[in-house]
């Protein structure tokens, strides 16, 4: 799951559709001009989720959103200056 | 879905009752209480919107709002994980507003 993004080191989002801190984040990520690929995690089957959590555990053993992750890098929580950073800004 | 003024007046009268306090913000307390109110329409109950809910009271019970690690968390760090309930140095900005730790232990996370 998500090997292209990781691959290709695109912006992906793993966000909650209701959590006010995954929304500012996509509002904040739609504010620049990148490429993002967002997965609200609330919004896939079950099978997906073990899929998308076997993903994020070793990146993020809290299992929290949002969760920004770029290659090898990850951002979590709502750490503007962090996201600016590994998107080089 | 109810809306969210009026949810919003419930919380207020029933989180005294629960030994509670509400975050003042309503810029941040608006959003939460529109992501509790999604999760009552899809799921049949109020769980917590900044965590992913399997879909299932058995599962999810810990995580209905007001959580299980609400008190330790507001105890701890002034606010429970979502900052919908907080104590009253924070609304008071007494205490600095930081990003609150999952206390949910990963075994419940991953129980599905």
């Amino acid at each position: 799951m998500f090997e292209y993004e990781v691959k290709n080191k695109i912006p992906l989002l793993l966000a909650l559709s209701t959590c006010p801190r995954c929304i500012r984040m996509k509002k904040f990520l739609a504010s620049l001009d990148v490429e993002v690929k967002v997965v609200d995690f609330d919004k896939l089957s079950l099978g997906e989720k073990k899929e998308a959590y076997r993903f994020l555990q070793p990146i993020n053993p809290q299992l929290s959103f949002p969760t920004l992750v770029i290659g090898d890098m990850a951002v979590v929580g709502e750490d503007y200056d962090g996201v600016r950073e590994v998107l080089d800004l | 879905m109810m809306p969210v003024e009026k949810y919003h007046e419930t919380l207020k009268k029933f989180a005294p009752k629960q030994g509670l306090i509400l975050n003042t913000d309503w810029d941040v307390v608006r959003p939460l209480l529109e992501g509790l109110l999604a999760n009552g329409d899809r799921y049949g109950y109020r769980s917590c919107p900044c965590r992913p809910a399997i879909g299932t009271m058995e599962k999810d019970k810990d995580i209905i709002c007001p959580c299980d690690y609400a008190k330790p968390d507001i105890e701890e760090y002034g606010a429970c994980y979502c900052w919908l309930y907080v104590s009253q140095d924070w609304n008071e900005g007494k205490t600095e507003h930081v990003q609150i730790p999952e206390r949910r232990p990963i075994e419940k996370i991953l129980d599905f």
